[in-house]
């Protein structure tokens, strides 16, 4: 009975279009969308070009500190942010206003930043940041430079303790404290992924309105059939999971091997915490469809509903959402499953496998636990006052 | 001796403060075409649910088979095959799958339950249509598809709660035709309708039920007997006088006498040749008349008289 009841949900469950749309269509549609909106965000952060500069030394002067500083910039990053070309002034100036160079060191006395107006008719955005990007580097070397010289002008045994304080700095060679994707936007993947795993809740739903009499004519001649409720129930739950954490497992492959959304771990792990999601999904969709004699329609309405409200809340629609629950109602991202889903997948990302993920996913697995037990209490009875 | 299939005694089911099954009594028994007539809200398929155990009760017991039926009673459910009144198959499964998922809720032998899915297409004649989803089938055939899922088991009690509503005439005609065959391969049938000709016609014993009671039950003949009035005459005239009329309700067995519309109707307690009667008072009179309808009493005539309404004005 069990097996004859598992096969038939599975193919029925295959067969029904509304829902898998949502799972599985939906997930790749809104990820294709989100890859586009976002992908134009990572063009312009992530491909930085180095900065062509021209480099004037006054009769031969030198200035140690900046001309060490440049070298830096120039060899100890990658890319390097300066491409310097020393040349003669009236050379520098040409160059600059044939657009070779964004800006013109001269080294005298002092150090001066000469940069094209911004109202040149040759003008243009990506001209603008990286001269931007010069300004801002000169100024805080500027402010710098005039400090150190303020300190050692009242305080000359300073000067002997500046190199080794200029040793601990480094100005292009950042340490990295995790192998993971630090994209801050790979976090509304995350989010999509939840909220697919909570529109699995749709074919709990139907599990548990395909089973009581009270709800609907194919649930009353289940009731009147041998068949255990408890039997069938099972049944369902578990090709339930199974069809939907495969329909889900598509859009999850789909994003990180056709889009190239970087997790920061392998599928397994994805998969694993996917499931989870899966498992919580379709045990919530059940509770609320054993909840009293209330309308398909209303019952879909409250998934729906309380699904994007849990995405929300978990920062699908505005990024900063589960920072602000954190602040002001923390308790209500320890019991959202959408938020617990999306933790997990961020916790893997940035910390790998750690105790944080595992309770993330007790976490998951016990509210099934007590949203199964809850509907099976709700349905077990066997007769009815009314159908 | 009859077998009792079914017995309900005393059977009394409440919705707050309405009474929708009042103390009701029938004993149904094996290779009987039982009907279930009564007007939409009559409390037929409350009286079914609780037959089925689907509904609790407040007062009274039933026996299935000899058993009280409770919602365990597994082995006394695989006896039962039920036809609901609202169509109850999956429109995500073909017509053959459904037939064999409601079977093999039944049945676990593969082979066997292969047998009796395909024994269930060929009765209800959904051969060609076997690969069908529920929703390209039209109502009639559905209609067939919702029996098939309830029969397929081959039970030996089989409850059909209004399996034609919405039907055509034609698929009707099949679906009555196969009730009457699955009873004479032994199967007893419960048939609720408030199709007073379709009971009349399948039923081999009927209750009539008004406001959740059990107003009458007997055959069809002996329901008839139970009125008053036997035969209805109607005889068409262009004119006739009071007197004639008075003279005409004076007859043996004429209890009353209508003109309307060129028409008289005149109703004809038990008695044979009524109708020669009348016709020799018309011929007699010089009375000029028309067309001659002679109709027998119908289930419709039983529950007029006995409640008052037609089963059709409730």
């Amino acid at each position: 009975m069990f097996w004859h009841e598992f096969v038939y949900e599975i193919r029925r469950l295959l067969r029904q279009k509304e829902e898998l749309f949502w799972v599985l269509m939906f997930p790749v549609i809104l990820g294709t969308l989100f890859y586009f909106a976002f992908g134009s965000i990572n063009n312009t952060t992530e491909n930085f070009h180095t900065i062509p500069v021209a480099v004037c030394r006054e009769n031969g002067a030198d200035n140690r500190a900046f001309t060490e500083t440049l070298t830096a910039l120039c060899e100890e990053t990658c890319p390097p942010y300066f491409d310097v070309s020393e040349t003669d002034f009236h050379t520098a100036k040409k160059m600059l206003q044939e657009n070779k160079v964004r800006g013109i060191f001269r080294i005298g006395e002092e150090v001066t930043l000469l940069c094209a107006s911004v109202e040149a008719e040759n003008m243009n955005s990506t001209l603008a940041i990286e001269q931007s990007i010069l300004e801002m580097f000169f100024q805080d070397y500027r402010a710098s430079e005039t400090a150190v010289t303020e300190l050692i002008a009242e305080n000359p045994a300073f000067a002997q303790k500046m190199p080794g304080l200029l040793e601990t700095v480094s100005y292009g060679s950042p340490k990295k404290l995790t192998d993971g994707n630090l994209d801050n936007t790979v976090q509304y993947f995350y989010n999509l992924i939840a909220m697919a795993c909570l529109f699995t809740s749709f074919a709990g739903a139907y599990i548990a309105m395909n089973n009581q009499a009270n709800l609907s004519a194919l649930g009353a001649r289940k009731c009147i059939s041998p068949c255990r409720k408890s039997v069938s129930v099972a049944a369902q739950f578990g090709s339930g999971i199974l069809t939907q954490f495969v329909c889900l497992a598509v859009p999850v492959v789909y994003l990180v091997y056709v889009l190239g959304i970087k997790f920061g771990v392998g599928l397994p792990l994805l998969f694993l915490t996917v499931f989870a999601g899966c498992v919580t999904g379709v045990a919530f969709g059940f509770f609320v469809g054993c909840i009293g004699k209330v309308a398909e329609g209303t019952k879909v309405g409250i998934l729906v509903s309380s699904s994007l409200f849990c995405c929300f809340l978990s920062g699908l629609m505005f990024g900063n959402m589960r920072n602000v629950v954190e602040k002001f109602c923390p308790f209500l991202n320890v019991i959202n499953p959408a938020v617990r889903i999306s933790d997990s997948f961020l916790t893997l990302n940035i910390y790998g496998v750690n105790g944080r993920y595992f309770g993330n996913l007790f976490a998951l697995f016990l509210m099934a636990a007590v949203f199964l037990a809850a509907g099976c209490m709700m349905i077990r009875r066997k007769t009815y006052a009314s159908i | 001796m009859a077998v009792p299939v079914i017995k309900i005694e005393n059977l009394v089911k409440r919705y707050k403060d309405l009474i929708a099954v009042d103390h009701f009594n029938i004993q149904i028994n094996e290779g009987d075409i039982f009907g279930l007539l009564g007007p939409n809200g009559s409390g037929k398929t409350t009286t079914i649910h609780c037959i089925l155990s689907l509904l609790s009760f407040d007062k009274g017991t039933i026996e299935v088979f000899g058993e009280t039926m409770r919602p365990d009673s597994y082995e006394l459910k695989r006896q039962i095959g039920i036809v609901m009144q609202n169509v109850a198959v999956f429109d995500a499964l073909t017509v053959y799958e459904n037939i064999d998922y409601f079977c093999g809720l039944y049945v676990r032998d593969k082979k066997l339950r292969r047998k009796y899915v395909e024994e269930t297409i060929d009765f209800v004649e959904l051969g060609q249509f076997r690969k069908f989803y529920p929703k390209k089938l039209s109502g009639g055939l559905l209609r067939r598809l919702n029996i098939a899922c309830g029969i397929a088991h081959k039970p030996k009690l089989i409850i059909l709660d209004e399996p034609t509503v919405a039907v055509d005439p034609q698929s009707r005609n099949k679906i009555l035709e196969g009730i009457a065959e699955l009873n004479r391969q032994g199967a007893t049938v419960i048939y609720t309708s408030h199709y007073m000709e379709e009971v009349e016609q399948l039923c081999t014993r009927i209750a009539i039920m008004d406001h959740g009671k059990n107003i009458a039950a007997g055959t069809a003949d002996e329901l008839k007997q139970m009125i008053k009035k036997s035969e209805k005459i109607s005889i068409e005239l262009s004119a006739v006088s009071e007197a004639d009329i008075g003279n005409i309700r004076a007859l043996p067995h004429v209890y009353d006498a209508v003109f309307a519309k060129r028409q008289l109707n005149i109703a004809c307690s038990g008695g044979r040749h009524n109708l020669i009667h009348i016709l020799n008072y018309l011929q007699q009179h010089d009375i000029p008349f028309g067309r001659v309808y002679s109709e027998l009493p119908t289930l419709n005539d039983v529950f007029l008289e006995m409640t008052g309404r037609g089963l059709r004005d409730v």
